[in-house]
C-alpha cells in the first residue's frame, strides 16, 4: 500500500468527520456532538467539537458556511459544515488503514459481532 | 444585566465562532431547559479551549517579546526584580519558619479534631503584661473531673511530651534527641509506625521502647530492619527500638527546640491519686462536636479558667500573638513591594508609549498589548521570586540559627512543595495585581496621538496614577517602618537593657551540699554556710563569692514571695550571704549590705530594692530609707540598705525585691540547696574539678559544685527578643528601601521624559540647580501627603501594637518624628540622584535631537 500522504487524523477528528458525513446538510456542532454520543457512546465536550471543526477546516477537510437565521426572536445563523473531497479521502484512508490492521484479530471479530 | 454579562463573556470566544456558538448554546439551552448561568459557564469553557488551542503560537511570541524587551531594559528589569525579591523574600523566609506552626495541619490523624485543654498561670509582673510569662498547666482535680465526665471527647490524655537527650550504647556515637510520649498519646494522635510496631504499655517499667523517625532511621541506620528487637544501652536502663515513625513526624510540643531523632515511651499520668498542677490535656473531639460545644462543656465541668484550643493553637499559645504580628508585618512588606512594582511598571509603560502606539497602529489587538505587558510583570516577579527562593534556601541554616528554638524544629526549607506553591501563587498574584493597571494603560495608548507626538508635540507625558501610588507606598512604608522600629526598640531594649548586675565573669554555682535540718542560725547549718563561703573565697581567680539559698540572677523562678504577698503585690525575697550585692555588681543606692556579722548573728536586718521601697514608702527619698522598720512574718526588721533593681530574667520587668540574711528562718526555702554567686577575675574560667575537690575535702564526702555562666543562662530568654528585633529591623529597612525605590523610579522617569523641556529651560536661562530642585519637588510632593496619611494610620494602628511591646510607648512622638526624618531623607536621596541628571542635560544636544 502506498504511504499515506495526508496528515494523520486524530481519533476525535475521525469521529467528527464521520458524523458530519452521516448528517449531510444537517451537520453543525450540536448535531455532530449528539450523533457521536448516540452512535459511538463518546461524550465529547462542546469545546472539543468546536476546536476540532476549526482544525479540520484549517486542514482543508471541511468547509463551513452560515445557514439561514433561526426562526426565533433574535435568532442567529448556525454555522453548518460539510466534508470537502480531501476530508472524504482522509476518512477513507484512515478507515482502510484501520480495517487492514485489524483484519484477522480479535478486535475485528468483536467489532463484527457488535455490529 | 445578564445579557450584558453574556455578551461580555462572548468576547472570550474567537470572533469567527462567536455568533455561531452563541446560537448553538441558545438552542441547547432551550432544548435542555438550561439557564443563563449554564450558557455563561459553557461560553467560558468553549472560549478558553478555542483560545488555548489556536493561540499558543501567539502566546509564546508574546512571552518572547516580553523577555526580549526586558533584556533590553536591563537595569529596569534588575531593579524591579530585586525590589520584588526583597518583598517576597522576606515573606518566604518568614513562612519557612512559621507556616507549620501557624497554618499547616499538624501531621496527625484528623488534626482538626485534636484539642488542648489547659489553664494559664501568669508568672511575672501583672502591671506589665508583656513582662509576664504565661505557664500552661491544668489543675489535677479539674483534669480528673473532665476525664470522668466530659462527653465531647472521644479520648483524653495528659500530655507527656518533654525533651530528653542521651547517647545510647549500640545506637551510634551521637546523642539521640528524643521526646517522651505515652502509648495513649501516640494512639490518640493516630500515629502509625511505618515499620515495626507501636509502644506497648506492658513494657513501660522494664525497658525504654523507642520509635525512631524515618529521617534518622534512614540517615543513621541505613533503613535497616536489623535494629529492631535487640536491646541497647546499659543493663539497668535498656532501650529497644520497636518501630519507625512516619516521615515528617513532629512531636506535639513546643519544647523540643531542635529536630528529634526518636520518641521514647513513658507512662501516662493516670489521673488518679495525685494533686497539684499537671501538664495540659490533649483530647480528640467526637466526630461532629464543635469546639464551641466542647468549650461550653469544659467550662461547665471545670470552670471558666480552663481553656480549650485546637492543638496547634494550644501548642504555640504563648507565641501565637507575636507570630500574628510577624505575619501582618510581612504581608505589609509584600503590599509595599507590589505597589512599588506597579510604580516601576507604570513608569516603564509610559516610557514605551511610542512603541505601543506603533504596535497598535499596525493593528495589534489591545489584548495582545495587555498580555505582553502582563508577561513582563510576570517575568520580573518570577525572576525576583526565583532569586529570593535561592537566597532563602542558601541562607536557610544561617537563618535557623537565629530563630527561636520554639519554632526551629518546625521550619521547612525554601524548596518545600507547599511553600513553592504558595510562592508561585503569591508571585502570579503580585504580577497580575501590579501589572494590571500599567497593562491597561499601555493598551489605551492612542496610536494617533503618539505618532503625532513624535513629530512635534511639546506636551510632556505625565505619569498618571503614579503620584497616588507613591503616596500609598509612602503611607504604607511609614506605618511599617514606625511599627517595625517601635517593635525593634522594644525587643532590642530587652536584649541590651541593664539587668541591674554585671553578667560578665559572673557564675551561678549550685553547691552539692545543702544545709542540714534544724535552726539555721546555729551549728551545724551555720557552719556549713560559713564553710562554703570560706572555701569559695579561697578558689583561685575568684574576686568575690557569696552564698545564698537562692540567687536573684540566672533562673527565672528563684526566691520566695511570702513577704510581698502580705503587702499585696508580686515580688520576690531572697536569703543571701554577706557581700552578695558586691559580687553581683549591683549598685547600692543607700545604706549598706549584709556583713559577715549579720549572717552569723542572724540579725533581723533587710535590704530592699528600689522598686520595693517605692511600693512600701511611695515617694520617699531612698537615702531616708535605711533605719526604717518593716514587718516581716510578724516580726520587726530594720532596713539597712537600698539596692538597685535586678531583672531576674531579661524579659521580666524588675520586681520588688527583699533580701534577708540567709541564716534567718524567714529566708529558708523548702529545697535545701545552697547556691553561690562567684565573680571571677576578667577572662578567668571556673575550675569545676578543683572547686568540687576542695568542697569535698572540706566536708569529707561527695557533693561538689557545678557552675554556669550567668550570661549563658539568660541566652534562652533572649532568643526570642533577639529574633524579633532582627526580624523587625530587617522589615523596617526593607520598607525604607522599597519606598525609596518607588520615589527613585518616579524621579528618574520625570527626568527622562522632560529632557526636551529641560533643554529649553536651560537655554532660556534656568540654572542646573533650578532644574534639580524642580525634579525633587515634583517627585517628593506625593511623599509628603503619604507621610501625613501614614502618620495618622500609624497612630491609629499603634493601639494594636502596644500590647506586644515592653517598656516602649507606641505613640512616642520622638520615634515617629525620627522615622519621618529618616524616611524623608532616604526619599530625598532617591529623588536627588536621578535629578542630578537633569542638571547635566546638554541643551544644544537635546534640542538638536528633536
Amino acid at each position: 500500500m502506498a504511504p499515506v500522504q495526508t496528515p494523520l487524523l486524530g481519533e476525535v477528528e475521525q469521529l467528527v468527520l464521520l458524523a458530519a458525513l452521516r448528517l449531510g446538510d444537517e451537520a453543525y456542532a450540536v448535531s455532530i456532538r449528539a450523533l457521536i454520543l448516540e452512535e459511538a457512546g463518546v461524550d465529547l465536550s462542546r469545546g472539543t467539537i468546536y476546536v476540532t471543526l476549526e482544525r479540520l477546516e484549517r486542514k482543508g477537510y471541511v468547509t463551513s458556511w452560515f445557514g439561514d437565521p433561526q426562526a426565533v426572536r433574535g435568532g442567529k445563523a448556525r454555522r453548518m459544515c460539510r466534508l470537502k473531497p480531501a476530508g472524504l479521502a482522509a476518512v477513507r484512508t484512515a478507515k482502510r488503514g484501520l480495517d487492514r490492521l485489524a483484519a484477522g484479530t480479535v478486535v475485528a471479530k468483536t467489532v463484527g459481532k457488535r455490529s | 444585566v445578564i445579557d450584558g454579562l453574556l455578551r461580555w463573556l462572548q468576547q472570550l470566544v474567537p470572533a469567527n465562532w462567536r455568533a455561531a456558538i452563541a446560537q448553538d448554546l441558545d438552542d441547547e439551552a432551550r432544548v435542555q431547559a438550561r439557564g443563563a448561568i449554564w450558557i455563561a459557564w459553557q461560553t467560558i469553557q468553549i472560549g478558553t479551549k478555542l483560545r488555548l488551542a489556536f493561540s499558543a503560537g501567539a502566546l509564546w511570541f508574546d512571552l518572547w517579546y516580553a523577555a526580549r524587551s526586558l533584556t533590553r531594559a536591563r537595569w529596569f528589569a534588575i531593579g524591579a526584580a530585586l525590589t520584588f525579591a526583597l518583598g517576597i523574600g522576606v515573606n518566604i523566609a518568614v513562612f519557612t519558619v512559621i507556616d507549620r506552626v501557624m497554618f499547616r495541619p499538624l501531621p496527625y490523624a484528623e488534626p482538626d479534631r485534636l484539642v488542648q485543654i489547659h489553664s494559664t498561670y501568669v508568672v511575672g509582673s501583672p502591671s506589665d503584661p508583656s513582662g509576664a510569662v504565661p505557664q500552661i498547666h491544668i489543675a489535677f482535680e479539674k483534669a480528673a473531673a473532665l476525664n470522668a465526665r466530659a462527653q465531647s471527647f472521644e479520648s483524653l490524655v495528659v500530655a507527656s511530651t518533654y525533651p530528653v537527650k542521651e547517647t545510647i550504647r549500640g545506637l551510634g556515637d551521637l546523642p539521640l534527641r528524643m521526646v517522651t510520649m505515652s502509648p495513649e498519646e501516640i494512639a490518640l494522635l493516630g500515629i502509625r509506625p511505618i515499620a515495626g510496631r507501636s509502644f506497648t504499655s506492658s513494657q513501660l517499667r522494664r525497658e525504654y521502647e523507642l520509635l525512631i523517625t524515618t529521617e534518622t532511621w534512614r540517615a543513621r541506620f541505613g533503613g535497616s530492619h536489623e535494629i529492631f528487637g535487640a536491646r541497647y544501652g546499659e543493663a539497668d536502663a535498656p532501650y529497644r527500638v520497636v518501630g519507625v515513625l512516619p516521615p515528617g513526624f513532629l512531636p506535639p510540643t513546643s519544647a523540643a527546640r531542635e529536630r528529634i531523632d526518636a520518641v521514647r515511651a513513658t507512662a501516662a499520668d493516670d489521673l488518679s491519686g495525685r494533686g497539684g498542677l499537671i501538664q495540659p490535656l490533649i483530647a480528640r473531639l467526637r466526630p461532629g462536636t464543635t469546639l464551641a460545644r466542647a468549650r461550653a462543656e469544659v467550662a461547665a465541668i471545670a470552670g471558666s479558667d480552663v481553656q480549650v484550643h485546637f492543638l496547634q493553637a494550644g501548642l504555640f499559645l504563648v507565641f501565637r500573638s507575636y507570630l500574628w504580628l510577624v505575619v501582618v508585618a510581612v504581608a505589609l512588606v509584600w503590599l509595599v513591594a507590589a505597589v512599588n512594582l506597579t510604580i516601576l511598571l507604570l513608569a516603564r509603560g509610559q516610557s514605551r508609549a511610542n512603541e505601543e502606539g506603533v504596535r497598535l497602529a499596525l493593528g495589534a489587538p489591545a489584548g495582545r498589548v495587555v498580555r505582553s505587558s502582563l508577561f513582563e510583570a510576570a517575568l520580573v516577579c518570577g525572576t525576583g521570586a526565583a532569586a529570593a527562593l535561592l537566597v532563602c534556601y542558601l541562607a536557610g541554616s544561617a537563618m535557623l540559627a537565629i530563630v527561636p528554638g520554639v519554632v526551629r524544629p518546625f521550619a521547612v526549607d525554601a524548596f518545600d512543595v507547599r511553600l513553592l506553591g504558595l510562592t508561585l501563587v503569591a508571585t502570579l498574584f503580585s504580577a497580575v495585581a501590579a501589572g494590571a493597571l500599567p497593562a491597561w494603560r499601555r493598551a489605551r495608548v492612542d496610536p494617533l496621538e503618539t505618532l503625532r507626538g513624535r513629530i512635534g508635540s511639546t506636551s510632556t507625558p505625565r505619569l498618571r496614577g503614579a503620584a497616588t501610588l507613591v503616596m500609598l507606598q509612602a503611607a504604607l512604608g511609614l506605618v511599617l517602618t514606625v511599627g517595625a522600629m517601635t517593635t525593634l526598640r522594644s525587643f532590642a531594649g530587652i536584649v541590651w537593657r541593664d539587668p541591674g548586675f554585671l553578667a560578665a565573669d559572673l557564675y551561678h554555682v549550685t553547691v552539692g551540699y545543702g544545709y542540714p535540718d534544724g535552726p539555721l542560725g546555729q551549728p551545724p547549718a551555720l557552719s556549713r554556710v560559713d564553710t562554703v563561703q570560706r572555701v569559695a573565697s579561697s578558689w583561685p581567680n575568684v574576686q568575690s563569692a557569696s552564698v545564698a539559698t537562692s540567687l536573684p540572677v540566672g533562673l527565672g523562678f528563684g526566691g520566695l514571695d511570702h513577704f510581698w504577698k502580705t503587702v499585696g503585690v508580686q515580688g520576690r525575697q531572697f536569703g543571701v550571704g554577706a557581700g552578695m550585692l558586691r559580687t553581683l555588681g549591683t549598685p547600692l543606692i543607700a545604706g549598706r549590705e549584709f556583713t559577715p556579722e549579720d549572717i552569723v548573728r542572724c540579725e533581723r536586718v533587710a535590704v530592699i530594692s528600689e522598686r520595693g521601697t517605692s511600693v512600701l514608702w511611695p515617694g520617699a527619698d531612698p537615702q531616708s530609707i535605711p533605719g526604717r522598720d518593716v514587718t516581716i512574718a510578724g516580726g520587726r526588721w530594720t532596713v539597712v540598705g537600698v539596692a538597685a533593681d535586678i531583672r531576674q530574667t531579661p524579659v521580666w520587668s524588675p520586681q520588688p525585691t527583699l533580701y534577708l540574711p540567709l541564716t534567718t528562718p524567714e529566708a529558708r526555702r523548702s529545697s535545701s540547696n545552697l547556691y553561690l554567686a562567684v565573680r571571677m577575675a576578667p577572662g578567668a574560667a571556673p575550675d569545676e574539678a578543683l572547686w568540687t575537690a576542695t568542697l569535698d575535702h572540706a566536708f569529707g564526702s561527695r557533693g561538689g559544685a557545678s557552675a554556669e555562666a550567668v550570661a549563658d543562662m539568660s541566652l534562652p530568654w533572649l532568643q526570642q527578643p533577639r529574633f524579633y528585633a532582627a526580624l523587625f529591623g530587617t522589615l523596617g529597612i526593607v520598607a525604607l528601601l522599597l519606598t525609596a525605590a518607588g520615589v527613585y523610579a518616579v524621579a528618574a522617569f520625570d527626568v527622562s521624559q522632560r529632557r526636551r523641556e529641560m533643554g529649553i529651560r536651560l537655554t532660556l536661562g534656568a540654572t542646573a540647580r533650578n532644574l534639580v530642585s524642580a525634579v525633587c519637588q515634583r517627585s517628593l510632593r506625593p511623599l509628603v501627603a503619604g507621610v501625613a496619611a501614614g502618620l495618622v494610620a500609624a497612630w491609629w494602628g499603634g493601639q494594636f501594637l502596644q500590647s506586644f511591646l515592653v517598656e516602649v510607648d507606641v505613640h512616642d512622638p520622638w520615634m515617629q518624628v525620627g522615622v519621618v526624618i529618616v524616611l524623608t531623607l532616604t526619599a530625598v536621596v532617591a529623588a536627588w540622584l536621578p535629578a542630578l541628571r537633569a542638571g547635566r542635560v546638554n541643551p544644544s544636544e537635546t534640542l538638536r535631537s528633536s
